[in-house]
């Protein structure tokens, strides 16, 4: 099998992806939980990105280096594989559109006030697309470009506020018990399932424990640092004042100055952070195209099924996820549940092909050991 | 059109010329090689030759012991063989030369042709076209009367600069020789820094009316077999008329042609060549330009100047990274400055917005506008003083920036700090050493500017995310344009992004796949040996 990525580039796939979205989502509400624990609750949710990441590469290891819809196809025949797989699609675009919204609305808020974020969303969209027309390779290689620009990133928020930051804020530790930290880790891993993403790499990785292992590393770096930026924001705003803001991280950049001279910096941080969003969306626009190329069975190129996808989740992130984003996420809590739900239904798939291939050995076996067989 | 008297005549003399042509071309046709008679063989390439003023011939007869002669002739095209030489040769043809036993058959005219031409590079053939392409190398052809073949003697000696200082990539300290118009000379310019019995020299013909001579180089031991089959496999596939410049090859050759950014690298200094063969690189020479192209390129290759390797460790990798730096400049910082001016003015130290905006205040544009104004001013300033006599040009560069830029400062239509920011940019320009890529950063410069007035520094993210993923999957002859960096290849960033010390650079570029990928190690040893110096 063609080894098209390398293990350093499945970390930083999952490093980078999972730090610019963490960012945005995971601290209020887990400060609200978890109150001074909320850094141990985003380490926790590190465990369900683990799992995440494991279920998919078990089903990895069973599809043997074919794509999702192919091994699937060679179980359950070509129709029923790709009814099977709509709705990982649904979840992936789904997703996707989730992320477009949620990420153009912060440069809305922080940058651009007046430009819509329809706008944005389809810049964001176009640009996703074109990393992801070149294929999974170029999108690796993109995360791998933009290492010193995530460092920058991580840095500029860790090293200037280390000298404000209260560490006395964050303790004592677990002070109420386990119970908030649950409910943080809970309310902090919806974006871990995301990380389904690790099951696209099937055909382009050699399955191997040193490639789950650069998986499993890129996930707890992130979410390591979102610790790190966690313990920032509650030891300079306290636990309290955390929970009240929208994106606590973003007050906690416009907190960053540069010596006497750079009082605000945080258009600089939030550009270096754009990237790493970018990366994200070439990222979910790839796996979304590579499920509409296995699902249509385009030939001869990437352009077509990543032209839809990207315009899919545009649509999505302009009309679709507005629509629904108070019934998914604010009232009824659904967005988990997906995520959670998609995650063992691709578990479920792996299990399944698992079967067939041990029934298969099975009656092999059995035909072998048949009389007059050989 | 008037119809006058000598009209029928012109008519008829064009139609009998295109029935000559004709018959000339059935006959070639139908008989590619050479003919027993000497006047049909003469008449035959004085007709390939266009009939032409400068195609000359000078006849002689070759003289046995005895009374045996042949009636024999030169053919040869004025000006572009050496006349010295020729004279030379002329004079020891037109001496009876006795040729052995006294019979004038096929080996005995082959031994006298070998005394005649003691030394020099004496070919035969037999076929009409290869003898015109040989008179078109500077070859002398030596016929003969009922020989079914030529000889061909090289003689070139067209007038060619002689080897002088690049003009592009002048450095200083290195050597200061330079390639030259002349394909020879500049595979000896080669062959005199490699005297490695590895190195290959290969040649062919491109362009069916130029025919025009290329050669590639390769380290036979070094360079990847698959990417030498890669590179004659792109240049036998070419078919055009004409290369009269190495652009013609490399426009066909590269992957993406239409990039703004080159994929191949070309260098005028054999050192810089010679540097890239040691890396399992190929150049690629063409006859008639000092420009030799270098595959497979990396965007880093476009940052690089030879000189760097002999200098100071500190100073190229500090040099180095200031070309990075540079080549990021020359792309975003009117777009960063009109974002900042114009989005996102909290970012500026309050002390400087007020100095700023204070400038600003009679200027009647926006940013961008402004901008605009600036660097289109700027690219016909610098076009006009590349165009123009070099004296002029110098006039020129000072009536755009004391006349022009302080005009348009003094009378309010731009701002001093965009006037510093066009100068910032056009000097980060003129730091990125390959001149395409120089010219790809200009082109990019405009979008750049559009978007970050569109949408401030969301803007610039965007344009630099298209660009940088562009670069990212470009390929030159199959390596990635990005490597050593995405693909990372830690050993390759040692010397190619950085330039740390050579007794650290243990392997060539990882991303050439090079046979023999092991430095001398005998470097690593030079450490040891200063090591033990101190010690005594």
């Amino acid at each position: 099998m063609k080894h098209v990525i390398s293990p350093y580039q499945v970390f930083l796939l999952h490093f980078i992806g999972t730090l610019a979205i963490l960012i945005i989502f995971t601290p209020a509400v887990v400060v609200r939980q978890a109150g001074n624990d909320a850094w141990l609750a985003m380490l926790g949710a590190g465990l369900v990105g683990t799992l995440v990441v494991s279920v998919a590469y078990y089903v990895m290891l069973q599809l043997r280096g074919e794509s999702l819809v192919s091994g699937l196809a060679q179980r359950f025949g070509p129709w029923p594989a790709r009814l099977l797989v709509l709705p990982v699609l649904a979840y992936l675009l789904l997703a996707t559109g989730v992320h477009l919204h949620s990420t153009m609305i912060m440069v809305n808020v922080g940058f651009l006030k007046v430009t819509p974020v329809a706008v944005l969303v389809m810049l964001t969209a176009l640009c996703g697309a074109y990393i992801a027309g070149g294929g999974l390779e170029t999108v690796a290689r993109f995360h791998e470009a933009i290492v010193v620009v995530v460092t920058a990133f991580v840095l500029m928020l860790l090293v200037p506020l280390s000298p404000l930051v209260d560490l006395d804020a964050v303790k004592p530790v677990l002070y109420q018990g386990l119970g908030p930290v649950a409910r943080g880790v809970s309310d902090g891993s919806t974006h871990y399932f995301e990380l389904l993403i690790f099951l696209f790499c099937a055909a382009a990785v050699r399955p191997s424990p040193r490639v789950l292992g650069a998986a499993v590393a890129g996930v707890w770096a992130a979410s390591a640092i979102n610790a790190l930026w966690a313990v920032s924001a509650l030891g300079l705003f306290g636990a309290e004042q955390t929970a009240r803001f929208i994106v606590p991280y973003l007050v906690l950049i416009r907190a960053v100055t540069v010596g006497e001279f750079f009082e605000r910096v945080e258009s600089i941080v939030i550009t270096l952070w754009l990237f790493g969003v970018m990366a994200r969306a070439g990222l979910l626009i790839y796996m979304c195209a590579a499920l509409f190329y296995g699902l249509v069975g385009w030939r001869q190129s990437l352009a077509w099924p990543v032209a839809w996808a990207a315009a899919a989740v545009a649509l999505i992130a302009i009309i679709g996820w507005p629509t629904m984003a108070s019934f998914l996420t604010f009232k009824g809590q659904l967005y988990p549940f997906l995520g959670a739900g998609a995650v063992l239904y691709v578990g479920l798939m792996g299990v399944s092909l698992h079967a067939g291939r041990r029934l298969v050995r099975e009656q092999g076996r059995g035909a072998a050991a048949a009389p007059g067989a050989g | 059109m008037p119809h006058t008297s000598h009209q029928p005549v012109a008519d008829l003399l064009q139609a009998a010329e295109a029935g000559l042509a004709a018959v000339y071309d059935a006959e070639l046709h139908a008989h590619p090689e050479l003919y027993p008679s000497l006047e049909r063989n003469i008449d035959m390439l004085y007709w390939l030759a266009g009939r032409s003023v400068d195609a000359k011939v000078h006849r002689f007869e070759v003289a046995a012991r005895g009374d045996a002669t042949r009636p024999a002739a030169l053919f040869f095209l004025d000006g572009l063989v050496d006349e010295h030489r020729l004279e030379r040769l002329m004079d020891r043809l037109d001496r009876p030369a006795p040729t052995g036993r006294g019979r004038l058959d096929a080996p005995a005219l082959d031994a006298w042709m070998g005394r005649v031409m003691a030394t020099g590079e004496t070919d035969t053939s037999a076929s009409f076209q290869d003898l015109f392409d040989k008179l078109t190398r500077g070859q002398v052809l030596v016929l003969v009367d009922r020989l079914l073949q030529a000889y061909a003697v090289a003689m070139p000696g067209w007038e060619h600069r002689p080897v002088g200082e690049p003009q592009n990539e002048q450095v200083v300290r290195g050597p200061r020789d330079g390639f030259v118009e002349d394909l020879q000379t500049n595979l000896a310019l080669v062959r005199r820094r490699l005297r490695d019995p590895n190195l290959r020299l290969e040649g062919r013909t491109l362009g069916s009316r130029t025919r025009t001579a290329v050669a590639t180089a390769h380290l036979k031991d070094v360079a990847n077999p698959r990417l030498v089959a890669e590179v004659d496999r792109r240049l036998d596939s070419i078919r055009i008329d004409r290369v009269l410049e190495t652009n013609f090859i490399q426009e066909l050759v590269e992957d993406s042609p239409w990039s703004p950014f080159p994929q191949l690298l070309v260098s005028e200094r054999p050192d810089k060549v010679a540097g890239s063969l040691l890396n399992g690189k190929i150049a690629i020479f063409v006859d008639g330009t000092p420009h030799v192209i270098i595959v497979p390129t990396v965007f880093f290759d476009m940052l690089h100047s030879v000189e760097d390797m002999y200098d100071r460790v500190y100073i190229s990798t500090v040099v180095r990274l200031l070309r990075v730096f540079s080549f990021i400049a020359a792309l975003i910082a009117p777009a960063a400055y009109v974002a900042l001016v114009t989005f996102n003015q909290e970012m500026i130290p309050s002390e400087l917005a007020l100095l700023i905006a204070g400038s600003r205040e009679r200027v009647p544009f926006p940013a961008f506008v402004e901008a605009m104004i600036m660097e289109v001013s700027f690219e016909v300033l610098r076009e006009a003083g590349i165009r123009m006599p070099r004296p002029v040009g110098q006039a020129i560069s000072i009536v755009g920036v004391l006349i022009i830029g302080q005009a348009a400062v003094a009378a309010g239509i731009v701002s001093p700090p965009m006037v510093i920011v066009v100068s910032i940019t056009a000097l980060a320009t003129f730091v990125i050493p390959v001149f395409s890529m120089a010219i790809g950063v200009r082109l990019l410069r405009f979008p750049m500017l559009f978007l970050a007035a569109a949408f401030g520094g969301f803007g610039i993210v965007v344009g630099l995310t298209l660009v940088w993923a562009h670069l990212i999957s470009l390929r030159s002859f199959g390596v990635p344009y990005y490597a050593p960096m995405a693909p990372t290849w830690l050993e390759a960033i040692k010397g190619q992004f950085l330039r740390l010390p050579l007794w650290t650079l243990r392997r060539r570029p990882g991303y050439t796949r090079p046979q023999d990928a092991r430095l001398d190690p005998r470097r690593a040893r030079l450490q040891h040996a200063r090591d033990a110096g101190d010690a005594l």
